[in-house]
């Protein structure tokens, strides 16, 4: 299959007051060219220091990428020099931030924003680059003669779609949506998120789709991995998660979720917290939470065991993997 | 100067995306309005001022008649001169004729309004004419220092924020703690002693006229300024480069100095503005000992000469003149936030959000 | 009740004490500097201990402008004493140190006593700004525009040269331009917090203004008002100074920093350690000020923190 990103064994640290917090442990996942992945995990499990990872935009002092490559279409990002970098980003690898209130500069107006974008990426005179910018604004939905306005004079849903063109603006090959919805009403959600379905579609854009909707991530992924204290511990696709959720946590996560079927049992929320990144525990990092705990999961870290390309990391799935599919 | 970096930042420019200064202006607009609703609260204010230094002067305890007279004039003189000089009539009457004139042959004047205040006790000249002519050399002191403070506080602000905790940002901030801390007076001493008596390169003696002998008193003048814009411009800044946008920025692809000098700078300089306005305040007010300790010919000079020799019409004039010429450069630095900051325009266009914004 | 809630008060801030003391105690220079200023404290205290007023105040024009380390015999209280100038002697024959010590006194007291009335005085006209509001707020917050509208040196020369030259006037002058700072902190804070739902909450519950004012709106304006007056004492101390250079504030034969540096000017050239001596008391003063009121600022107010 086409891989567009491949990352392996990747580990990030972040340092504060001497203490390590390990954001990121030895996560490894691939992206399928022109699929949406969907991230999901709670608040705290490293989903945005994973895009950030992408981007190599770790900065120095506070975070650190430990060890790990992560390759983008073949090449290495993280041994780029700062020049390729910022190639890169903008152009090959686009991103969205959660909060579209704090990610626009409030001093220069929104097609200034995008048009620098554009002149600094494309080879284009600043004129052009002005009128691609109001072109993007257009597909967004947004009247090209607002390219003159100012952040604070859009609402909020507006101000994500400017940040959707402004992502979307050199046509990259990836894009890394982080929440990108979850500050926005319900309503402007479906809006916005329709919109970025129908421009990803037409250019062919391959998204990791971070969230903590799970609603989410069965309307618009075609893949989806789960996040626990800054490892994946299950990857399929949407269907195979879905429809067989392997991992505990995964299950915990899809019983936490309101069924609104008649008879179907109060909401099962997961019991405790993540552990605390600073000290995580010495097996596997769900143990202290998990229902179907056993003695190993306390001493040995799971591997990944794999059905096709469903992977799961759990000791319940080590040698028996046979027998838990026919069950 | 902040002006130069902010304009350095429009990069679009056939597109004419940088901000236009005469839309705002343009009669009828928000910003006009809003201008013109700030220049008439201006004038309680003002009213204000002049109220409180007139009431300050009014109670000193000093005679002006009798300074007039000298020691040993009759009581019927003493009388009569009182009596001339309008000093017998209530305080509000007295106030009133402050405001707007005094009817006299000889000690009448057409009031503050009207820029007259009539003679000096003292030296017999025309107060405003005095002040007039030595505000330049006060304003060229001021101004002189706020240049410096700003050329030398917004880089070395801007060198310790990209690179904080270095070597270069603790020298700095000692120096800026140094610099906040020490009294001006002592600063020009010092540097009396050494670049004047010791080292004689610049002289002990300003005079407006005299290039090297302004260097003195404007460094003197400018230190506290320039630490304080120093500080103001690193934590700005140091906020600034961790707010979203700049991250959008860098994920965008844009290099550092682009970063640094477009997207954060405009920013951090925000705040840095009204604080190099404010300190504006309080350069004209160090100017007064700053031209002190140079003997130089400005309102500084004058004013404290006119406290010693209980000039009370010279105090007033001055201290009025002060205070107004003040307020005016807060105002033009809240209009200049305009250019900057384009939210300013809506924040303060609505009226109950005008009066918050103002306090 | 009152009497419980004022207990409560008090052990949950002692609690807050040792809390605040660890992350204070964290910056070196502040510590350093509380350090300095305490020495300055206990100099101040026991001048009178280390040299007499009269002695430091009175004449002795034989031993005019000694440098540093010079023994003089001064004819003092009838009888000749052979004296020792650690930092030399004035253009009188005053003993420097001595008045360093006695000015480090005067200093102080005018930095405390401005302070304290300016807290006292702002604090109220704050609240009541705040909580009145309407008329109020209004003559209040109009009033603190026009004194800031006048420089803050013009204004304490203003009124030093309208009430006349003493001691008390000096202290007038000085807190005044300090009043408004505080009726902003207490007016902003109590604005921002009356409408908060907690306290809302409660009022709806019963708690009386006495219990809301101790509860909620104390503890949210100590810590700013702690660090503006730590600030203050500093500037204070600076605009004393500075006020007794013009010749304003405390005459001279009194020992003051500010004047010592006046009467030194003519004589630098011959005799500069009458400048460096007061010069570097002010400086050191005013620098540890600052540099306590910033460590306080970062100790008390997370928010602040850079």
């Amino acid at each position: 299959m086409d891989k567009i990103l491949e990352i392996k064994d990747l580990h990030v640290h972040y340092y504060s007051n001497r203490r390590t917090v390990r954001a990121v442990n030895n996560l490894s996942l691939d992206m399928q060219r022109g699929r949406v992945l969907g991230l999901v995990g709670e608040t705290g499990a490293g989903k945005t220091t994973l895009a950030l990872s992408i981007l190599n935009m770790i900065s120095a002092p506070q975070g650190k990428i430990i060890s790990g490559s992560i390759r983008f279409d073949n090449t290495d990002i993280l041994g780029m020099s700062n020049q390729e970098l910022r190639e890169l980003r903008g152009k090959d690898i686009a991103m969205i931030f959660q909060d579209p209130m704090t990610a626009l500069n409030p001093v220069l107006t929104i097609g200034e924003q995008i048009a620098e974008t554009i002149f600094k990426h494309e080879k284009v005179s600043k004129a052009e680059a002005w009128s691609k910018a109001e072109e993007m604004l257009e597909t967004v939905g947004i009247p090209g003669v607002r390219a003159r306005e100012y952040p604070h004079q859009f609402s909020g849903g507006m101000k994500q779609r400017v940040v959707i063109a402004l992502s979307l603006a050199c046509n990259p090959r990836l894009l890394l949506a982080d929440e990108p919805t979850t500050a926005l009403d319900v309503t402007i959600q479906a809006q916005v998120l329709d919109l970025m379905r129908g421009l990803i579609k037409t250019n062919n854009t391959s998204v990791l789709f971070i969230t903590h909707s799970l609603g989410l991530v069965v309307e618009n992924c075609d893949e989806v991995a789960t996040m626990y204290a800054g490892e994946v511990v299950e990857y399929g696709t949407v269907k195979q998660v879905f429809g067989n959720p392997l991992h505990p946590y995964t299950k915990g996560l899809l019983g936490s979720l309101p069924d609104y079927s008649e008879g179907s049992p109060r909401l099962r929320p997961i019991p405790g917290l993540m552990p605390d990144p600073t000290n995580l525990p010495k097996g596997c990092y769900f143990s202290p939470r998990c229902p179907n705990v056993m003695p190993q999961c306390h001493e040995l870290h799971p591997e990944n065991s794999s059905i096709e390309v469903h992977l799961v990391k759990c000791h319940q799935y080590q040698e028996n993997l046979h027998v838990e599919q026919s069950i | 100067m902040p002006a130069l970096f902010i304009g350095g930042a429009g990069m679009l420019s056939n597109a004419d995306i940088a901000f236009v200064p005469d839309q705002y202006f343009r009669k009828g607009s928000v910003m006009f309005r809003y201008i013109m609703r700030r220049i008439l609260m201006l004038i309680p204010v003002l009213l204000g001022v002049t109220f409180i230094v007139f009431s300050l002067m009014y109670i000193t305890p000093s005679d002006p008649a009798q300074m007039m007279l000298g020691a040993n004039a009759s009581p019927a003189a003493y009388k009569q001169m009182r009596e001339d000089m309008g000093l017998d009539a209530p305080f509000i009457v007295q106030y009133g004729r402050f405001l707007f004139g005094y009817k006299h042959p000889v000690f009448g004047y057409k009031g503050l309004l009207f820029g007259d205040l009539g003679r000096s006790y003292v030296s017999n000249r025309i107060i405003f004419e005095l002040i007039l002519s030595s505000f330049p050399n006060t304003l060229i002191l001021s101004v002189g220092a706020l240049i410096l403070a700003l050329l030398l506080g917004i880089p070395i602000g801007i060198i310790s924020a990209t690179k904080p905790y270095s070597v270069a940002d603790m020298v700095f901030t000692v120096f800026a703690l140094l610099g906040a801390s020490m009294p001006v007076f002592w600063i020009a001493m010092v540097l009396i002693y050494t670049f004047a008596n010791n080292l004689r390169i610049f002289p002990a003696i300003a005079n407006p006229r005299d290039f090297l002998s302004l260097v003195l008193p404007i460094i003197t003048l400018s230190m506290n300024s320039m630490a304080i814009i120093m500080r103001m411009t690193r934590s700005s800044m140091l906020d600034v480069m961790q707010q979203d946008y700049i991250r959008t920025a860098r994920v965008k692809g844009m290099d550092e100095k682009t970063v640094v000098f477009k997207h954060a700078l405009r920013n951090a300089l925000i705040p840095v503005v009204t604080v190099a306005g404010l300190q504006f305040g309080s350069l004209l007010g160090g100017a007064v000992l700053t031209e002190k300790i140079f003997s130089y010919p400005g309102l500084g000079s004058i004013m404290v000469d006119a406290i010693f020799q209980k000039d009370t019409p010279q105090i007033l004039g001055s201290v009025c003149f002060v205070a107004i010429t003040f307020t005016v450069i807060n105002l033009a630095v809240d209009i200049l936030y305009g250019f900057i900051d384009p939210r300013i325009k809506s924040t303060f266009s609505t009226k109950k959000k005008l009066v918050r914004g103002n306090q | 009740m009152s009497n419980q809630t004022f207990l409560r008060f008090f052990k949950r801030q002692s609690k807050n004490i040792s809390q605040f003391w660890r992350q204070f105690s964290r910056n070196k220079l502040a510590v350093a500097s509380l350090i300095l200023v305490l020495i300055f404290a206990l100099i101040a205290i026991f001048a009178d201990v280390l040299y007499s007023y009269d002695f430091v105040t009175s004449n002795s024009l034989e031993n005019a402008l000694l440098k540093p380390g010079e023994t003089g015999t001064v004819y003092f209280q009838e009888k000749d004493i052979e004296h020792t100038f650690i930092l030399g002697s004035d253009n009188y024959g005053r003993d420097i140190l001595g008045r360093l010590v006695h000015g480090a006194r005067i200093s102080m007291i005018i930095g405390f006593v401005t302070v304290a009335m300016a807290v006292v005085i702002g604090g109220i006209l704050g609240a009541i700004a705040g909580y009145k509001g309407g008329l109020f707020d209004t003559i209040i917050m109009r009033l603190t525009d026009i004194i800031l509208s006048i420089p803050t040196i013009l204004m304490s020369i203003a009124i030093v040269a309208a009430l006349g030259n003493s001691f008390f006037n000096l202290l007038i002058a000085i807190s005044t331009s300090l009043i408004p700072g505080y009726i902003r902190i207490v007016r902003a804070s109590i604005i921002s917090i009356k409408d908060q739902e907690y306290v809302e909450a409660a009022r709806v519950i019963g708690a009386g203004d006495f219990r809301i004012v101790l509860k909620h709106i104390l503890p949210n304006i100590t810590s700013p008002i702690i660090v503006q007056s730590t600030l203050n004492v500093g500037s204070s101390i600076l605009s004393a100074s500075w006020l007794s250079f013009l010749g304003l504030g405390i005459l001279p034969p009194k020992p003051e920093w500010g004047n010592m540096l006046s009467e030194a000017r003519e004589f630098i050239q011959y005799a500069p350690h009458l400048l460096f001596a007061p010069g570097i008391a002010i400086l050191l003063t005013v620098l540890a000020y600052n540099i306590i009121g910033d460590g306080l600022r970062d100790a008390l107010d997370p928010k602040l923190r850079r």
